[in-house]
């Protein structure tokens, strides 16, 4: 069998948008989406984890028992989020300490433990694979986007760089309040349009 | 029944076998990674003690209060065999009796707390007893209010004043130091902590026979 | 000592409340906040998780220090309270039919929110001896249930509005969960008496 990557992207980043659609792995979209930067750090470590363990878990489809299918997936999954906290904090400390706890906290992100249980138990492993790096593709893309408005919201920058014509600062928008409202609003956003179509 | 136990087992063995092989795993990334993750807290203590005391060749560690996470640590720097400076780790963290003690620090000093966790932070002295200096090295204070103690019109509160030329709190307790628009209470910490340094830097000096 | 822990509780509990400031078990927390009774459920439940799990969890870490595998904490702890969560259904089950029938349902739920695990880190990484350890996951676990009855009482009010159809559901529920935030963060003004 081929896969059609242009459509299983297009299936990762706009039908089945972990952040925007199903509306999944909440806790890590709003805490690391201060600045672009920690969001796309994020979810570059999401991305890594969850094809890993879709790739692993699909491999092992068979092996797994059914009855202690979720503990199975449990370890693999912070098995390979333990290898990229311990890679993040040798090699990218400056992202390791924005990220703090919420990297060992990919763990029970939704998305991971949900892609593992609807896709990577059921399919072959390529497909497990190009699954793992779409939706992970849709998260990052999503979450850095947050991440952008949040920082231009609040200080006029994005990645760091002063982008709006005059200085401000709005300190409320990397705050928690900031961070519900605008995710709040995107959403709301995206209904309006979908609205408007049908 | 046998079916039964024999399905168990399987479970108990797979179960297993994916511990095993995941801990190898981590086992082996940690070996690889750990000196280097070592090697990064090490060069980050090093800016750090650059930025707050003079030039040196070495610094000698002290660690005055043992704690895994959140120790308390006094630095001895030298050049060519001369003190350049002595830098004081220390945290907004409450001390307890005990370990009050155990820094020869008074059970007189107010140890208020800041907002989020505890202000780790470190303090350069000169040997002539300037606070040359003030790093902070972590902290979880409110973006845009409390986080303003990295600022530097913040930091000169301290940094260039002697030990014994200001009255070490905030003004509105009726000390020296201006305390920042909207975040008194970090700003009470920071003070705080900068006087238990002071205490353990005069102890230390003392002790190098640098001041009496 | 006293002080102490009524500081960490009242810190912990309200001034950084798990979901207004900490975003931790956001999803539980839009997920069965519809009534107020599935809200307290909920809440109760994750109450009595997180205290057992923050117990035991202390004294894994321990085991790991006397091991030196530190490295392996994000695997045990998951694997603590994924086990916790199932002996707790169990024993329940058992014990007391009542407490399960009215817990029960929430349990499963609990092993993914990801509050247990990041207070059980927390912990640890706070430095927490076992008293203050149970004092904080307590308090944050009754955060939660506050933030969380709350917030299903304004959704129980919300029913009865005319809301625009972009807003139903999630965006509204995000945007109410926002001002309570706002709310929430008046309470960092206060200085505590002692």
């Amino acid at each position: 069998m081929s896969i059609n990557f242009k459509n299983e992207l297009y299936r990762g980043i706009v039908t089945e948008n972990p952040i925007f659609r199903i509306v999944l792995g909440m806790c890590p979209t709003l805490a690391t989406s201060t600045s672009a930067m920690n969001a796309l750090g994020m979810g570059v470590s999401v991305i890594a984890v969850l094809t890993c363990s879709n790739m692993v878990i699909s491999m092992l489809r068979n092996v797994i028992p059914d009855k202690v299918r979720i503990p199975a997936f449990i370890v693999v999954i912070a098995t390979f989020v333990t290898v990229v906290d311990l890679l993040i904090a040798a090699f990218i400390p400056p992202l390791y300490e924005a990220l703090g706890i919420f990297i060992p906290l990919i763990v029970v992100n939704c998305i991971i433990l949900g892609r593992a249980e609807a896709y990577a138990a059921k399919n072959p492993v390529l497909p497990s694979i190009v699954d793992g790096i779409v939706m992970g593709i849709g998260f990052t893309l999503s979450l850095t986007m947050l991440g952008a408005m949040r920082e231009f919201l609040s200080a006029g920058m994005i990645f760091g760089y002063a982008i709006a014509p005059f200085k401000h600062q709005f300190i409320l928008m990397i705050l928690a309040p900031g961070a519900f409202i605008t995710l709040g609003l995107v959403l709301a956003g995206i209904n309006f349009i979908q609205n408007k179509e049908s | 029944m046998m079916k039964r136990g024999s399905s168990d087992l399987k479970l108990l063995v797979v179960l297993t076998v994916f511990s095993a092989v995941s801990g190898l795993l981590l086992a082996l990334v940690n070996d690889v990674t750990k000196d280097r993750i070592a090697m990064v807290k090490v060069i980050k203590q090093q800016k750090a003690l650059l930025e707050v005391v003079e030039p040196f060749d070495t610094c000698e560690t002290e660690t005055l209060l043992n704690d895994p996470f959140d120790p308390v640590e006094a630095f001895t720097c030298k050049k060519a065999g001369a003190v350049t400076g002595i830098a004081v780790k220390i945290s907004s963290r409450l001390l307890s009796a005990e370990e009050m003690k155990k820094l020869n620090l008074s059970d007189s000093l107010k140890q208020p707390q800041a907002y989020g966790d505890p202000i780790k932070m470190l303090v350069g002295f000169s040997p002539a007893g300037k606070i040359s200096g003030i790093s902070f090295l972590e902290h979880k204070e409110t973006p845009g209010l409390g986080s303003n103690i990295e600022k530097k019109e913040f930091k000169a509160n301290y940094a260039g004043a002697m030990v014994e030329g200001k009255k070490w709190s905030v003004k509105k307790d009726g000390g020296d130091v201006e305390q920042l628009t909207a975040a008194t209470i970090t700003s009470r910490a920071v003070t705080a902590s900068v006087v238990k340094a002071i205490e353990i830097y005069k102890n230390k000096a003392k002790s190098l026979n640098i001041i009496k | 000592m006293l002080s102490s822990l009524l500081s960490i509780f009242i810190v912990s509990a309200l001034f950084n409340n798990v979901i207004m400031a900490q975003f931790l078990g956001t999803c539980p927390f839009l997920g069965v906040s519809k009534s107020i009774e599935t809200a307290s459920g909920m809440g109760l439940a994750v109450i009595f998780v997180m205290v057992l799990a923050n117990i035991i969890t202390y004294f894994v870490q321990l085991l790991l220090i006397w091991a030196k595998v530190e490295y392996l904490q994000t695997l045990a702890f998951i694997l603590v309270i994924a086990g916790l969560v199932q002996m707790v259904e169990i024993m329940l089950k058992k014990l007391s039919p009542g407490l399960y029938k009215s817990l029960g349902i929430y349990l499963p739920l609990i092993t993914t929110n990801c509050a247990v695990l990041g207070i059980a880190l927390l912990a640890i990484k706070k430095n927490y001896g076992l008293l203050e350890s149970v004092v904080y996951s307590f308090a944050t676990a009754f955060g939660f249930l506050v933030a969380i009855v709350l917030f299903a009482g304004i959704r129980e009010q919300m029913k009865y509005s005319t809301i625009p159809r972009s807003m139903e559901g999630f965006p509204i529920a995000l945007i109410t969960t926002g001002i309570m935030a706002l709310a929430f963060m008046g309470f960092a003004g206060f200085k505590l008496p002692f």
